[in-house]
Formats: structure tokens, sequence, C-alpha cells
């Protein structure tokens, strides 16, 4: 096959047209077969499609049918002799322009709607009582006021939904305290102790609604096998204004068990409380809750059950062991969330909740108030 | 009869009676935007009878050739009305004819594929194709022939063939590029040639029989 310039010649020969060097066109065809036979082609296919016979359009048919669809507007009058005038505004054929304006409001107003409606559900779920999570995201904190919730606060008098988490320089600052308003889970207890919901127990601690301050020291030591063992601790008592607290059972205290396990290798078995052990057990079990597992298992006889313990450990955290600062918030807040859910759990159903794994660092301070906070 | 051009369908004053003035295309589409009826309804008389053949051609049947002309020219009205940039009318009109014909096929589901048509080589006993045409129905070979084509490349050759468009004005109403064209319009002929000689052979052998 010729080239393009060859091809375009030939149809236009074919066609009849004019050819540009028509001669030197001539005398190619003649030497050229190929040249020759797509011209011969290119001829019949001019003939057949002039020849062959078409049905003829039924013009006027047709203008009917495009005349019904074409939307009726006035024609234009013109005169062909006034080409010098000026030609009328054309119309655009946009209806659709007119309706814009109120198409946008209306979609304006079902946004605001729709945003109005968001808001007001968006009402952030208020948790149970009994249900916590370790895992516990930190968006989702129950509310500080409302009954069995839980409010985190700090020793720097921390707004009570903060977490204080600046910094680790001394025991003071790292200490995360769990506030968890026990209200109803005290009255579910007091009921259900047969001493009556106003009998103060023994350890002096009267029976009311207040809240359950759980504190967790942020303290996190990595790789801490054997420290917390040989830690200093100390426990007070909610009772008594002891300048040298010490870790109380409550009056029954057969009710009241605290086990512990660890992966500390003092702490590996599980340490029941003796029946009367107040400071062992809160001992055992502050110290078991600084290096791993803590379970506290508390009696439904009502706040005699409750376990108050404390503990500070010696050391805390060195230089250059600081952690990421959301990070330690969150996992302190998911620690508190644990411990203070599960005080909330074990007082109003009087079930052991086992504790999820939490920080080795975690220690656990019980303080019952009488419907104040210390802080 | 004297053939005139000028501004305005009216013939004017000075023109010979008995002349027939044929309007310039742009002073018909101007006319056509600013509502004139007359001048869009020349429009139509000037370019259905081509429009509808090529409707025809790619959609097989009359009926479909006659509905898918009326939605041409409609849209084409539409098209002016809203100030459509057209500097040729019967390319532009293609185009839309094109379009519409394409809905009309992918509404029947009878859409040919555009991927991968099968190129043939025309037979060597075909050589002369005089011989082969001469004194034989080519209506309906042309007819089958052109069925066998994919639709674009049919409209390409048809655009070529029997419309006379330049390479570029059919590279315009494709949307493809010249050597496209030119490319497709090659494989197309190709075809047809094929499929007439098959045709025709056919048909000679049942008359030989």
């Amino acid at each position: 096959m010729g080239s393009e310039h060859d091809t375009d010649a030939l149809e236009a020969l074919a066609r009849g047209q004019h050819v540009v060097d028509r001669a030197a066109l001539d005398a190619h065809l003649a030497t050229c077969d190929e040249c020759a036979r797509e011209l011969a082609w290119l001829r019949a296919e001019q003939r057949i499609f002039r020849e062959r016979d078409v049905d003829a359009p039924s013009t006027e048919a047709l203008w009917r049918g495009v005349a019904s669809k074409l939307p009726s507007a006035p024609t234009a009058n013109l005169s062909p002799y006034r080409i010098a005038a000026p030609p009328p505004p054309v119309v655009a054929r946009r209806p659709w322009r007119a309706f814009a304006a109120g198409f946008m409001a209306a979609a304006l107003l079902g946004v605001g709607v729709a945003a109005l409606t968001l808001k007001v559900n968006s009402t952030p779920a208020r948790p149970r009582a009994l249900s916590h999570d370790v895992n516990q995201p930190r968006r989702e904190r129950p509310d500080l006021h409302a009954d069995a919730s839980l409010s985190v606060s700090g020793p720097r008098a921390a707004p009570p939904r903060d977490v204080v988490g600046h910094g680790v320089t001394g025991v003071e600052q790292n200490e995360l305290r769990a506030t968890v308003r026990v209200a109803t889970a005290l009255a579910l207890a007091s009921r259900a102790s047969p001493t009556g919901a106003t009998t103060p127990p023994s350890t002096g601690v009267a029976p009311s609604s207040g809240e359950v301050e759980v504190t967790l020291p942020r303290v996190f030591r990595r790789g801490l096998d054997g420290p917390w063992a040989t830690s200093r601790w100390r426990a007070s008592s909610a009772t008594r204004a002891s300048r040298r607290p010490r870790a109380r059972c409550m009056s029954n205290p057969r009710d009241a068990e605290v086990t512990s396990t660890g992966d500390v290798a003092r702490g590996d078995g599980r340490e029941r409380s003796r029946p009367h052990g107040l400071r062992r057990p809160a001992h055992h079990a502050a110290r078991a809750g600084a290096v791993g597992r803590h379970r506290v298992d508390l009696g439904r006889r009502g706040v005699d059950g409750l376990l108050r313990t404390r503990m500070h450990p010696r050391r805390a955290l060195g230089v250059g062991e600081r952690r990421p600062r959301l990070r330690a918030r969150e996992r302190l807040l998911a620690a508190a969330t644990t411990v203070s859910g599960e005080i909330s759990d074990t007082l109003a159903t009087g079930v052991a909740t086992p504790v999820g794994e939490g920080s080795r660092d975690r220690a656990l301070r019980l303080r019952r108030r009488r419907g104040r906070r210390d802080h | 009869m004297s053939i005139t051009s000028a501004m305005s369908s009216a013939p004017p004053p000075s023109t010979p009676p008995g002349s027939v003035v044929i309007p310039i295309e742009g002073a018909l589409i101007e006319r056509a935007r600013r509502r004139d009826e007359s001048a869009f309804r020349e429009i139509f008389r000037q370019h259905a009878p081509r429009v509808w053949r090529l409707l025809r051609d790619l959609l097989g049947t009359r009926s479909a050739a006659d509905d898918a002309t009326q939605e041409t020219f409609v849209r084409a009205h539409a098209a002016l009305l809203d100030g459509a940039p057209i500097e040729r009318l019967a390319p532009w009109l293609f185009g839309v004819a094109r379009n519409v014909s394409r809905e009309h096929l992918r509404a029947r589901s009878r859409l040919v594929a555009m991927a991968d048509p099968v190129d043939r080589e025309v037979p060597e006993c075909a050589a002369d194709p005089e011989t082969l045409l001469a004194g034989r129905e080519t209506g309906e070979a042309l007819a089958t022939a052109l069925s066998v084509l994919a639709h674009d490349r049919r409209a390409a050759l048809l655009l070529r063939t029997d419309h006379e468009l330049g390479y570029d004005e059919i590279a315009e109403i494709l949307g493809w590029t010249l050597p496209r064209v030119k490319n497709e319009i090659h494989r197309a002929r190709l075809q047809l040639r094929a499929a007439l000689v098959d045709h025709l052979n056919a048909s000679e052998d049942r008359h030989g029989k």
C-alpha cells in the first residue's frame, strides 16, 4: 500500500476531484499494480455508495416530529433589511437558575438541621458503674457527677477530668488519683450488711455514700523485677488522721479478700489475707499491685469490706525514663478506670472481679470518703 | 435560474426573479440562535437528508433513523440556543447524530464493540472489483458489508466515503487523532471489501446452483 499521500491522491482521483501532479500519478499507476487495484476499489466504492437505493426520508414528517419537540418560543419576526438593528437578547434556556437560590437555601437549612440533630445526639454516653475496661480510651471517661462514675484528678489540683502526668520527679507528682463515686454500690452494700447501713465498721469508717478514691502512682519502671519487693510502702486509714498511715482492713475481713499475683519472683503466688490481717493483706495487695496483677475481692457487706491501702513506692521514675505524656496519661487512666470499675463492681455485686493486667507500678489506695473529697 | 448567496433567506429587492437564495451558513446559525424558526427549518431542510442517511446506515432500520434524526435536530436546536460554538453545520450535526446513534444502539444493546475488529485481507480472486460488481445488486451487499463493521469504524468510513468529509472533520466528530482516523478508515475499507467479496461470491454460488 502506498503512502498517505498516494492514498489521498487516489481518493481524489476516484472522486473525480482535482489531483496535484496528475501526470505523475498516472505514470505511477501504470507501473504499480497495487495502487491500480486500490484505485479500482475506491472507484467501486464510490459507485456503490452513489448508486445504492437508499430510502428517502420523509422530510415533512420528520420536521413535524422535530417541531413538536421544540420549546415553544416566539419566533423573531426579523426583517432581512434590519441587519443594522441590534439583535434582541437571547434568553438562555436554563430555567434551573431561577430555582438555584431556593435549592441552596433548602440545602443549607437541611445541613443546619442535621448539624443540630447531631449536636443534640452527641451527648457522651455515661458508662454504667459496672462496666469498665482496661483499654478504655480516654475519651470514654465517665462523667464525674454521675453515680458510680469515674473521675480522674491529679494531686496538683487539676480539674476533675484531667489526668496529671507532668514530668516524673516525685512520688506526689506521679500520683494519679481516681475518684469513684460509688454511692449506688455503697447503698446496695449497706443494705446487705447485717449490721445495717449506719453501723460503723470496726475501723471506724461509717458507711455512707461517698467516693472511693484510687490512687495510682504514675511510676513506671522498665524491667522491674525485684525492687518493689523491697520498696517501702505506706498505707493510711481514712478514719484516723494518722501521720503514719497504715493499711487497714474492714471489720469483716472474712468478706474482704485481697489476692495478688505478679510476675515478680516474690509475688508469684497468691497470698490470701488473714481473717484479721489488717495490714498484711493491704501490704501484699499494694505490693502486688505495684508489680502486676492485683485483684481485690470485696465482700458484699458494705463498707466493712472496703480495703484501704496506699502504697508509695520508694523510688520514682528516674531521669531519662520519661514516657510520652499522652501515652502515660492514657495508661494511667486506663488503670485507674479499671481499678475503680472493679471496685464499683465488687461493691455492687460482691463478686470478685479479676483484674486485668495493668502497670507494674500500680498501687491501690482506697479511701472512703464521707460524702466529700479530700482533694 | 441563478443561485445567489445572500445574508438572509428573503431575496433582496435587487435579486432577479426566480432566483434561489442560499443563505450563508453563518447567518443561518445566527438567526437560529435568535429563535428564528424559519432559519432552523432551513437548516433542517439542508442537512436532514444527509443526517438521516448516515443514521440509516448506522442504525440499520428506517424507523430508528427517523427517531434518531428527530432527536438529533432537537438537540441541535437546544445547543444552538445555548450558544454552542459551531464552525460548520454538517460536521457538527454529524457529530450529534453519531452520539444519538450510539445511545440508540446502547439502548438496544446492539452496539458493536470497537475493540479488536477482525481485519481481513481481500481475496485474490476479487482483484478486479469492477468485474465483481458489474451487473450485480450491490445495495444489499453494501448494507450487509457495513453491518460487519464496528459502529465508530463504520461511521468513519461513511463520513469519508459517503459524505466526503475531511479527515480532520472526521477526527473532530469522533474524537480521534488524525492518524487514527486514517488507519480506521483504511481498515474499514479492507473489511468492507472482504465482506463484499464474500457476499457477492455467496450470492453467485446461490444463483449458479
